[in-house]
């Protein structure tokens, strides 16, 4: 939890952002059934399903309402007010792990998941977060930030522009290609910053290992064992499932 | 008469249970894996409940709770290793935990610490069972009177004690996190006409937000972003030799624990509050009632014992609001929840219509639990400490892998995933700016009883709110929900100190004359 002074800050900015959610909440429950048929049920306000959005809504306005105030008696609104009139960018380094932390989920929720081999979205995501953070080296982390971020932009140029399905017409598996070539760059260039000592490389090894065997251990499990069909699966769920029936 | 069928009934359970090997395995698999995941800074018992359910989805109803239970008694009780041999709790249930078995550890006592919390977890674990068997029959024979009122307004109590007494800032912020949690229960078609709520037009959501994958969000992301951000390192350990169960130290301290188990109980049995509330309060009840009160926070064994027996009896405390009135008692329990809705089981007063004896069922389970566990800590301890030496940067982000696929893997819907992330991200705010992540979740699970059931009431009643004051379990609800509300509002706090001061100057005075 933050420390009291920077809590009364946030609370400020929370109360506005409740009273705000409250007050949508309110307008469009305002805008369900309230009387007349719906459904073939004749509506009267107290079945209609406005009746918990408008309590709900009416709750957080109050509350924020409340927490509105307090913010302001206990001096973290003029607080608030007053940060921002000297606003700073400063780059702090809990800042930049929990940016690193966020962009590592985001792109592997809304950019892989659903468009690259599960193995391999899971892979790359493990490569970064996992070699990322065990080298505990603020430098290293920032590259391979950086890095993670080129590649999954070039992967969003691909999907947003339908090169990919382009790409695939001619080989059904180039975007897992391009993926499987992003992992080893990432790679090289964590095994470039950690090979200046013995004691980096030797953890750059293990988490290189484990961020492979995860997915290894995990996509076969959920895919032939509790007989869950992956989001997307590509070349190297393809061939897994080969080897698996071929030898099953 | 119904408590001593539902004795007989549990013993037959248990030795059907007992008698299947792969039973047993399941369960000592659950049990440990339960530990390391408690025994681990980060990691909790709600957190491996929540990946386990995934991995349940294909088992039998009776091995699936095998495996559920067993992964929440040992997850509680893991808790207790990181506390004692680290001074970091493993779980928040076992905080008060580290107060005093960290001295232990330190003074060279940690295997007589460890053996203490071994058995006296186990015998929570049973006390809380024999509350669960005992007490299950009366309660919902009790519930099976109540109406659509009742159940709104128990509704309304759960989110709103939860919200009260577990905010660690101001008390209406947990309000706010259970109104919040009550919105994400309203997203989607509704069960009377059929409405589409915050829908935004997506066909995805008109079937409502799944539970499981909001659980796992807001337990595990941030969890995860704590962990990895503020760059948590793994701690040596403290030495020790051989974990001793010391029956003459757990003999005499018998009256503590029988009175941590009670507390445990008691908190376990009030919606939403979960067992690092049961070890607080029993630890400060240990330390009023205590001969050597200067020991305590000194390496005490009361203390050690008070707060062990008290956050896992709450496991079965935590169960009998779940089971006879579908409101789970703590964080875990609503994870168990939404577990038991998977396979078909709606807990409930009609829980013992549709499915006798699943009950009882449930308590041969955490006896069985109960008895792995402490074979398991007795057996295993120097193994299972191990894991506190494994670096956080190594295994989170597995953690995070575990919760995307869990959350995708129960409905394949990658539109589960698209909610588990921003949920957990704005739990992880909510978490930093004081707002408690229980209440949130009790909302998301109670929200559907309580929107169905106030309509339902009010089209009964004409659209009159009078039930509410002439029923006597509805009246007794609005009373206390009233004063729950009341007593944030300093006039009125003022008013009751002001009455409090006139009555005691008048006995006094009475006293004196």
């Amino acid at each position: 939890m933050m420390e009291t002074k920077k809590l009364r800050q946030a609370d400020f900015i929370t109360s506005i952002l409740l009273i705000l959610f409250g007050a949508w909440v309110l307008f469009e429950s305002f805008q369900m059934p309230m009387k007349g048929t719906y459904g073939g049920v004749k509506n009267v306000w107290y079945v209609s399903p406005a009746l918990l959005p408008l309590i709900i809504g009416g709750a957080v306005v109050l509350l924020g309402i409340t927490l509105l105030l307090f913010s302001i008696r206990t001096g973290g609104a003029a607080d608030c007010i007053k940060s921002f009139q000297n606003i700073k960018l400063r780059t702090d380094v809990k800042l930049e792990r929990f940016l690193a932390i966020i962009i590592a989920f985001v792109v592997l929720v809304y950019l892989f998941i659903p468009r690259v081999d599960f193995f391999l979205s899971v892979w790359f995501f493990l490569s970064y977060l996992t070699i990322g953070f065990y080298l505990d080296s603020n430098e290293i982390l920032r590259k391979m930030t950086l890095s993670y971020l080129l590649i999954s932009i070039v992967f969003l140029i691909l999907f947003s522009f339908g090169l990919d399905e382009q790409v695939n017409s001619s080989f059904k598996y180039s975007t897992d290609v391009v993926a499987l070539v992003s992992i080893i760059v990432l790679h090289l260039i964590a095994y470039k910053m950690a090979k200046g000592s013995q004691h980096t490389k030797k953890k750059f090894r293990l988490a290189a290992v484990i961020s492979l065997i995860v997915p290894l251990i995990l996509a076969p499990l959920f895919r032939y064992a509790l007989l869950v069909p992956l989001p997307n699966e590509g070349g190297i769920i393809d061939l897994m499932s080969l080897i698996y029936y071929s030898v099953r | 008469m119904p408590v001593i069928d539902a004795l007989g009934l549990f013993f037959s359970n248990f030795f059907e249970l007992a008698m299947h090997p792969g039973n047993v395995l399941m369960l000592f698999g659950s049990v440990i894996m339960g530990i390391l995941f408690g025994a681990t800074p980060g990691l909790t018992a709600t957190l491996g409940v929540a990946l386990l359910t995934t991995l349940t989805y294909g088992m039998n109803q009776g091995t699936a709770m095998i495996a559920l239970l067993g992964i929440y008694v040992g997850g509680v009780y893991g808790g207790s290793y990181a506390s004692i041999l680290i001074n970091i709790p493993g779980t928040a249930a076992a905080a008060a935990t580290a107060l005093d078995g960290y001295p232990l550890a330190k003074a060279g006592k940690g295997g007589v610490a460890l053996g203490l919390t071994t058995t006296a977890s186990a015998i929570g674990t049973f006390v809380g069972m024999l509350f669960v068997v005992s007490m299950s029959p009366l309660i919902s024979a009790l519930a099976l009177q109540f109406t659509s009122f009742e159940f709104f307004l128990l509704a309304f109590f759960g989110i709103l004690i939860s919200g009260t007494l577990t905010s660690p800032d101001v008390t209406y912020k947990g309000w706010i996190a259970g109104f919040l949690g009550l919105f994400l229960a309203v997203i989607g078609r509704e069960s009377l006409q059929f409405y589409a709520r915050f829908t935004f037009g997506f066909s995805q959501l008109e079937g409502g937000i799944e539970v499981v994958p909001v659980l796992i969000g807001a337990f595990g992301i941030p969890q995860i972003i704590q962990t990895l951000k503020d760059k948590f390192i793994a701690r040596d350990t403290a030495k020790f030799e051989k974990i001793l169960p010391e029956w003459r130290t757990i003999g005499k301290h018998a009256k503590h624990i029988l009175r941590s188990a009670l507390i445990g109980v008691g908190i376990g049995s009030v919606p939403g509050i979960g067992e690092d509330i049961a070890g607080w309060v029993s630890y400060g009840a240990a330390k009023n009632s205590s001969k050597h009160p200067e020991e305590f926070g000194k390496g005490s064994y009361e203390a050690v014992v008070s707060t062990e027996t008290a956050n896992n009896a709450c496991i079965g405390g935590a169960m009998i609001p779940l089971l006879n009135l579908g409101v789970p008692g703590s964080p875990p329990a609503a994870m168990l929840l939404g577990a038991l809705m998977l396979h078909g089981i709606a807990p409930g007063p009609m829980l013992r219509i549709d499915h006798p004896g699943f009950i009882e069922q449930i308590t041969a389970i955490l006896l069985m639990a109960s008895i792995a566990m402490w074979v398991a800590g007795m057996l295993l301890a120097k193994q299972v400490v191990k894991v506190l030496r494994i670096p956080p940067s190594i295994f989170m982000p597995i953690i995070g892998v575990l919760c995307i696929i869990g959350s995708y893997a129960l409905g394949t819907k990658v539109i589960n995933l698209y909610l588990m992330l921003p949920v957990g991200i704005i739990c992880y705010f909510l978490t930093e700016m004081g707002y408690p992540i229980a209440p949130l979740v009790i909302g998301v699970i109670l929200g559907p009883m309580a929107d169905s059931n106030l309509r339902r009431a009010l089209m009964v009643s004409g659209g009159s709110f009078a039930p509410m004051f002439t029923r006597p379990v509805a009246l007794v609800l609005v009373i206390i929900i009233a004063l729950l509300i009341l007593s944030q509002i300093p006039a009125f706090r003022k008013l009751m100190a002001g009455i409090k001061d006139k009555l005691f100057s008048k006995k006094q005075k009475q006293n004196q004359g």
